[in-house]
C-alpha cells in the first residue's frame, strides 16, 4: 500500500533484495551452461532449464528492484540480539547433539529457549527438564528411534 | 464412472488403527489450527519425519495427515473468535465477524455457527471431491508430457495471480523452489549439478529439512519478534446455541460458500486464504445491510464454509493430476512421493487404497470434527493459554528430531538451521512462502516432462501448443493472469469517476 504504489519513494536497501537476486540469477546462469555432462538423450539436456528459469529470475528481480513493494523493517537494537541468540542456542545445541547427547544438550535449547520467551528461570529449567525427558522417552522408547546419549558418557 | 474405489476406501478407513489415525489427525489438526504459532503445514511438516521414521504405512500416514489439514480450518476459528488472532491463515476473515459477536456475548453461538458451516462445507467438498477427482482422472489419462508441463504453467499462472498481493514476489517464489530442485544428479544425464562436489548434495535438498527450514523455524523467529507482551486472554465462552432463524438466515450464505470454496480450492495453487477472502467479500457484496464487519452470522458462516470447502477441493487436482492445490497440500504430495506413491489418474486404480482411503476417511474425519469442535471446544479453549514458553521450545525440539530422525546428521540441522533464516528474510520481504514449496514440490516433473516432450518432438517448441487440451490450458493461464488486471484497471476507473471514493 505505501510503497508500492511510489515506487521513486522506495530507498535503496528496499531494492537491495531484488539486486541480491538479480546476482544470484546471474550465477546460477552461468553456472548452469557450464554443467558438465557427457552425453543426454533429450535434445534440451540438463543445462536447458536452469538456464531458463535464470533468465526468468533475472527479469523478475529487476522488475522486484524497481518496484520493490512493502516490506517490514529489519530487526535490530535487543530484538536483533535476542533473534541471533535463538540461532546460536539452536546452533549450539545441534553441535553438542552428538557429545553431549541428546537429553541434555535440548534440555540447554529449551531452558534457553523458554528464557528468551520471557520464562523465569525456574519455569526455562522446568522446560527443559520436561521437553528432554519427554521427547527422549517418546522417541526412544514409544517410537524406537535411537537419540545419542553423549559420547562423552561413553554412549 | 464406477465409485469402487471409494468402497474399498471405506474398508481400509474403517479398520481399527485408521480410524484411531484419523482421530488423531483431527484432534491435532483442531489443535494446531486453534495455536496461532503453528498452521496446518508446519504441523504436517513436524509431523510427516516422525510417522515416516515410525514405519507408518503411507496409507494411515496420508488420513492422519489429512486429518491434520482439513481440521485446522475447524480449529483456526477458535482463536480468529475469541482471540481476534487468526489461529491459521484461512481464519483472517473469520475475525472480521466472529470476533465482534464474541465481544457482544455470543461466543457460544458464534462458535456453533462456525463449527457448523465448517462442518457442511467439509462435506460438500467430499461429496465433491469423490465424483469429480475420477472424471477428472479419466479426462487425465489423456494427458502426455507436452500437455503436463502446460498444466503446471498454468498452475503457476493461477498461483501468481491470486496468491499475496505482490505477483512479482509470488512469482520469484515459484522459480526459486524450481530453481532449488535443480541441485543434485539429473537422472536422464547422469550429470552433477551445483553440487559443488559436495556428496551430501549428490540426491538435492531434501524436501523434509526445505519446508521444517521454511515454516518452523522462521515461524519460531517471527513469534520471537512478535511476541504478544502481556498474554492474550480469550474472551469467555458461556453456554449457548444459535436460535433456528439465525442458523436459517446462513443456509444460503453456507451452500454458496461451499461452492466457491471448493472451486477455488480445485484451482491449482490457490487454497483456503484465497477461498475465505473471495467468499466473504462476495457474501458482504450480496448481503449486507450495514451489518458486515460488526458481528453478522452470515458473515462468519462465509469464510468458515469456504475454507474447509477449498481444504476439500484442493485435494482435487493434486490426487488426480499431481500439482497441488495450496501450500498444505503441496507438503502433502511430497509426504505422497516419499513413500514413492506418485499421484495421478492412475492413483484411484491402482491405489484406490490410497485415493479411496483418504477420501473415505475425510467423510468419517469431518463428523468427527464437527463433535471435536463443538460440545469439546472448551479443551481447545484452555489450550489457546498455554504460554509461548512452554509452546515454541516444543516446536523447536520436534523440530530437530524430524531432521534428525530422517537424516541422522548434524549437518542436516544446520541446513535447515540456515534455511529458517532465508525463510524468516522472506516474510520480512512481504514474500508468501507456499510457492517455493509449490515449485520445489513441481520442479523435477515440470523438467522431466519438458524435456520429455521435446524429446517426443525432436526439439520442436510447437509440441506444447499442438493438442486442444494444451491450447485449453494456456488460454485459462492467459485468463487467469489477466483478470486480475482487468478487475483492477476497471475499478481504478470507477474511483476515478467517484472522486468521493465511495464506489468500492
Amino acid at each position: 500500500m505505501h510503497t508500492a504504489d511510489s515506487p521513486g519513494q522506495a530507498g535503496l536497501t528496499a531494492r537491495l533484495p531484488g539486486v541480491v537476486l538479480f546476482g544470484f540469477a546471474v550465477v546460477y546462469g552461468i553456472a548452469g551452461t557450464q554443467i558438465e555432462y557427457a552425453f543426454s538423450s533429450d535434445p534440451l539436456g540438463p543445462r536447458s532449464f536452469p538456464v531458463i528459469l535464470s533468465l526468468l529470475l533475472a527479469v523478475l528481480a529487476v522488475w522486484y528492484a524497481l518496484r520493490p513493494g512493502n516490506a517490514e523493517p529489519w530487526p535490530r537494537g535487543r530484538l536483533l540480539a535476542r533473534l541471533v541468540g535463538l540461532l546460536v542456542l539452536s546452533a549450539l545445541s545441534a553441535t553438542l547433539y552428538v557429545p553431549l547427547g541428546f537429553p541434555l544438550a535440548t534440555l540447554m535449547m529449551c531452558a534457553g529457549t523458554a528464557i528468551l520467551f520471557d520464562a523465569t528461570p525456574r519455569q526455562a529449567i522446568a522446560c527443559g527438564v520436561g521437553n528432554a525427558a519427554l521427547w527422549y522417552g517418546v522417541f526412544v522408547h514409544l517410537l524406537g528411534v535411537p537419540l545419542p546419549v553423549g559420547t562423552l558418557f561413553g554412549g | 464412472m464406477s465409485l469402487d474405489y471409494l468402497w474399498t476406501g471405506f474398508g481400509v478407513a474403517l479398520q481399527w488403527h485408521n480410524l484411531m489415525y484419523g482421530l488423531a489427525g483431527c484432534f491435532l489438526g483442531t489443535l494446531v489450527g486453534a495455536l496461532p504459532a503453528v498452521g496446518p503445514i508446519n504441523g504436517i511438516a513436524l509431523l510427516l519425519p516422525l510417522l515416516y521414521s515410525m514405519g507408518v504405512p503411507a496409507d494411515s500416514t496420508m488420513i492422519l495427515l489429512a486429518g491434520v489439514y482439513y481440521g485446522a480450518e475447524y480449529g483456526g476459528r477458535i482463536s480468529s473468535i475469541l482471540l481476534n488472532v487468526p489461529g491459521d491463515a484461512g481464519a483472517v476473515m473469520t475475525a472480521l465477524d466472529g470476533n465482534p459477536m464474541a465481544r457482544q456475548g455470543r461466543a457460544a453461538e458464534a462458535l456453533a455457527i462456525s463449527g457448523i458451516s465448517s462442518f457442511v462445507g467439509g462435506m460438500i467438498a467430499v461429496v465433491g471431491l469423490t465424483f469429480f477427482a475420477p472424471l477428472l482422472g479419466q479426462l487425465a489419462i489423456g494427458f502426455g508430457p507436452a500437455e503436463y508441463f502446460v498444466l503446471m504453467v498454468f498452475a503457476f499462472a493461477t498461483l501468481s495471480s491470486m496468491v499475496g498481493h505482490h505477483p512479482v514476489k509470488t512469482m520469484i517464489g515459484c522459480v526459486i523452489g524450481l530453481a532449488l530442485t535443480t541441485i543434485g544428479l539429473d537422472p536422464t544425464s547422469g550429470a552433477y549439478r551445483f553440487t559443488f562436489d559436495e556428496p551430501e548434495l549428490s540426491s538435492g535438498i531434501e524436501f523434509i529439512i526445505l519446508v521444517i527450514g521454511l515454516f518452523s523455524i522462521s515461524e519460531v523467529l517471527f513469534m520471537l519478534e512478535h511476541q504478544y507482551h502481556g498474554r492474550l486472554k480469550p474472551i469467555a465462552v458461556g453456554r449457548g446455541f444459535p436460535s433456528l432463524a439465525t442458523l436459517r438466515s446462513c443456509v444460503g450464505t453456507v451452500l454458496r460458500c461451499s461452492g466457491i470454496g471448493f472451486v477455488v480450492g480445485v484451482l491449482p495453487g490457490t487454497g483456503a486464504s484465497v477461498a475465505s477472502a473471495v467468499s466473504y467479500t462476495t457474501e458482504k457484496r450480496l448481503l449486507d445491510r450495514g451489518t458486515f464487519g460488526k458481528g453478522d452470522p452470515r458473515g462468519l458462516a462465509a469464510p468458515e464454509a469456504a475454507n474447509n470447502a477449498a481444504a476439500g477441493g484442493a485435494f482435487v487436482p493434486m490426487l488426480t493430476l499431481g500439482v497441488p492445490g495450496s501450500g498444505t497440500t503441496a507438503v502433502m504430495l511430497g509426504a505422497l512421493m516419499l513413500y514413492n506413491i506418485m499421484p495421478g489418474p492412475q492413483l484411484f486404480t491402482e491405489r484406490p487404497d490410497i485415493a479411496g482411503g483418504l477420501i473415505a476417511s475425510m467423510y468419517i474425519g469431518n463428523i468427527l470434527l464437527l463433535l471435536l469442535n463443538l460440545p469439546m471446544v472448551h479443551v481447545f479453549v484452555r489450550l489457546l493459554t498455554v504460554p509461548n514458553w512452554v509452546l515454541i521450545p516444543g516446536i523447536l525440539v520436534l523440530s530437530f528430531l524430524g531432521v534428525y530422525s530422517m537424516y541422522a546428521s548434524v549437518l542436516s540441522i544446520y541446513m535447515m538451521l540456515g534455511i529458517g533464516v532465508l525463510g524468516y528474510a522472506a516474510r520480512k520481504l512481504d514474500f508468501d512462502l507456499a510457492p517455493i514449496v509449490l515449485g520445489f514440490v513441481l520442479g523435477r516433473v515440470a523438467e522431466t516432462n519438458l524435456r520429455n516432450a521435446l524429446a517426443i518432438s525432436g526439439g520442436e517448441v510447437s509440441i506444447l501448443f499442438e493438442s486442444t487440451i494444451s491450447l485449453v490450458l494456456w488460454g485459462m493461464a492467459v485468463l487467469v493472469v489477466l483478470a486480475p488486471w482487468y478487475l483492477h484497471r476497471r475499478r481504478r476507473a470507477a474511483m476515478a469517476a467517484a472522486p468521493d471514493g465511495t464506489a468500492a
